[in-house]
């Protein structure tokens, strides 16, 4: 590879309509993404969701049913695995246990005959690039997880890929080294102008690392947006609940325009409701725990949406504490105490949640049939 | 008496029972005097010289090294194949390589023997080390497949992976992750593959003839025609040799110990 080609920045990833079935399930079903070159992607969803096989089938350990990868217009279904010319970090690092740290960094290129003294070149700046400079000595075993990790990384690099995979790459960390490597695969992916496709299941990490997020549920695109498309402007319920905390509410558009909103919610004032954003009959009304205030009964604005409810439990999560509160239909709602306004409020008081309007998202409900998990309001929360 | 001490007293008992005669035939051989008794007559390395200086104990002592050797390179290979075999086929296959496998310890040893000289003997495979090692390389071969499939059934799949991804062809993986991964299970069943063909006296008799002999042969042979201290110095060898094979074992074991959790850490 000449030194140009070392700056060439990653491909471009087409994935058309992949899906993979195991028996009559699909575990990816019908999958489409258009990922530019240089952008970090990241497939988020719980165990199950499809996203782990997506990455398989784009690695090649797995091969689809159905669909087509397009790497820089080329399909890649059909390249071995050895020849995809793909980078990749494994959850459990999958370092060579019987090779030393600057052997590891230099398998990939002593695959593709790069001569000696050219590895050794690139070995050192590989290592250069995950803070690892003094190490290529070392053992593997000698090293905590966070190196191991960054060796890991500097071996998916090392020969400048077309795509960077990334299967979990920080689940076996620790919380503070999570968040300092976090910003360092961020930058290193930016500065190497690397097309990342990223697997995880930490909303937290898909946020903070990603260009665009893929959110898969089930075997299926739920949808594919930035952070802050995904945050503030969920396409349905699964995706609300997914990215976030989130009271979700199950409604109903009315007729006129109005919404009708279940659990006991005065919703106000209607007007706000563009229901043709989600078309008619069933939605899912979305307000944020940090959007929510709490007051004493009857206390309310009058323009404010609100929810009579109990307090259930008070709990201190990170800066903030939450309140958690029971309506009276037995839904849990999460509303987070403002630190510039502490409440006085203790387990069992009657209290009235409620919020401005405008900050509450109505969407439509990803399966109107699962009416549990929408009259029920969904609480999910950031993994701390 | 509490269990720990009835424990320990028939741990004792079998220890006795196990190493008492090899004590004592090895004590015998560093008699001084012309016969086999315990306890020894004096003290002399006469019989040892004795037998270091004898032709033919040399002789049978090298085409033993010889057919342990080669034995154990046939084990290492097929054991390591076969292993590999049943750990990445499916279903019906695998468990034909495992029942390939494990069935030298099954079938009855005399039998095997039986059939390894009518076999072996239309193929030109008796009085010679390549047909014995053959035989004893089959012998062997439970040794190093049951070895290399426990670690093999450790090693992270991911291992592999990684190589493939980062552009390894299967075959390149394969000597450059895989088999070497898998070295010190494959070693420590070649070295018990060796230790079991070194001391192996049904099969080698049915494959020996009167100029190829390898020690247990030889020895079985002299017994026969009375116990001469010679014998004792001769299984005081064969024990050593044993021993230190075994040695390296226990050495090799902690490595292997040490490189499977490595590769497997989740």
């Amino acid at each position: 590879m000449s030194p140009a080609a070392d700056r060439a920045p990653g491909a471009t990833l087409d994935v058309r309509s992949i899906t993979k079935r195991y028996g009559d399930v699909p575990a990816v079903d019908a999958v489409s993404l258009d990922i530019e070159a240089g952008e970090f992607v990241t497939l988020l969803g719980a165990s199950g969701s499809g996203k782990t096989t997506l990455l398989r089938i784009i690695a090649g350990f797995a091969d689809a049913d159905e669909g087509s990868l397009l790497v820089d217009g080329q399909e890649l279904r059909s390249v071995p695995v050895h020849r995809r010319d793909i980078g990749m970090v494994f959850q459990n690092y999958a370092l060579f246990p019987h090779l030393n740290v600057e052997q590891n960094v230099g398998y990939p290129l002593r695959m593709r005959k790069v001569s000696a003294s050219e590895r050794r070149r690139r070995v050192a700046e590989a290592l250069e690039a995950v803070r690892l400079p003094s190490f290529a000595k070392r053992r593997i075993t000698e090293l905590s997880g966070g190196q191991q990790q960054r060796v890991a990384l500097a071996r998916a690099i090392v020969s400048r890929p077309r795509l960077l995979l990334m299967d979990e790459p920080l689940g076996a960390l620790d919380r503070n080294l999570r968040d300092a490597l976090q910003l360092e695969i961020s930058r290193l992916s930016r500065e190497l102008g690397l097309t990342v496709v990223n697997v995880t299941h930490d909303q937290e990490e898909a946020l903070t690392m990603s260009d665009r997020i893929a959110l898969l549920d089930k075997g299926r695109l739920v949808q594919f947006d930035s952070p802050d498309d995904l945050y503030h402007r969920p396409v349905d319920d699964t995706a609300a609940s997914f990215v976030g905390e989130s009271n979700i509410f199950r409604g109903a558009v009315r007729g006129d325009g109005s919404l009708d909103v279940a659990d006991g919610v005065v919703y106000s004032p209607p007007s706000l409701v563009d229901g043709s954003a989600v078309g008619s009959g069933a939605v899912a009304v979305m307000v944020r725990p940090s959007l929510v205030e709490i007051t004493l009964p009857g206390r309310a604005p009058e323009a404010h949406s609100r929810v009579d409810g109990r307090v259930s439990g008070i709990v201190y999560a990170g800066d903030s504490r939450k309140i958690i509160v029971e309506t009276a239909g037995g839904a849990e709602l999460i509303a987070r105490e403002n630190a510039a306004r502490p409440l006085d409020v203790g387990v069992g008081q009657p209290v009235t949640l409620h919020w401005d309007p405008r900050s509450s998202i109505v969407t439509r409900l990803a399966d109107e049939t699962a009416t549990t998990a929408a009259s029920a309001p969904t609480r999910k929360s950031v993994s701390a | 008496m509490n269990a720990g001490v009835s424990v320990r007293i028939v741990g004792v008992l079998i220890a006795v029972v196990l190493v008492v005669p090899t004590i004592v035939i090895c004590a015998t051989a560093f008699t001084g005097g012309s016969a086999v008794t315990f306890p020894p007559q004096g003290f002399s390395f006469r019989w040892i010289e004795d037998v270091l200086g004898d032709r033919r104990w040399m002789r049978a002592f090298g085409n033993s090294f010889a057919v342990g050797a080669l034995a154990a390179v046939f084990s290492m290979v097929a054991g390591a194949a076969l292993a590999l075999g049943a750990a990445r086929a499916r279903g019906a296959i695998a468990s034909v390589f495992t029942a390939v496998s494990v069935l030298p310890m099954i079938v009855p040893l005399v039998v095997g023997a039986i059939g390894f000289y009518l076999v072996y003997a239309r193929l030109g495979l008796t009085g010679n080390v390549v047909g014995l090692a053959l035989a004893h390389g089959v012998l062997g071969l439970p040794y190093v497949f049951v070895n290399v499939l426990a670690l093999l059934r450790t090693l992270d799949p991911r291992i592999e992976e990684a190589a493939r991804i980062h552009g390894a062809s299967q075959l390149r993986t394969l000597a450059t992750v895989t088999l070497p991964l898998l070295a010190p299970a494959t070693v420590i069943g070649g070295l018990l593959a060796f230790i079991s063909s070194w001391d192996e006296v049904v099969v080698a008799t049915f494959l020996s003839d009167a100029r190829f002999q390898t020690l247990p042969v030889l020895m079985y042979g002299q017994i026969r025609s009375g116990v001469e201290p010679s014998v004792s110095a001769v299984s005081l060898i064969v024990t050593v040799v044993t021993f230190g094979v075994a040695l390296i074992v226990f050495a090799v074991g902690p490595i292997r110990a040490r490189l499977a959790r490595r590769s497997s850490r989740s």
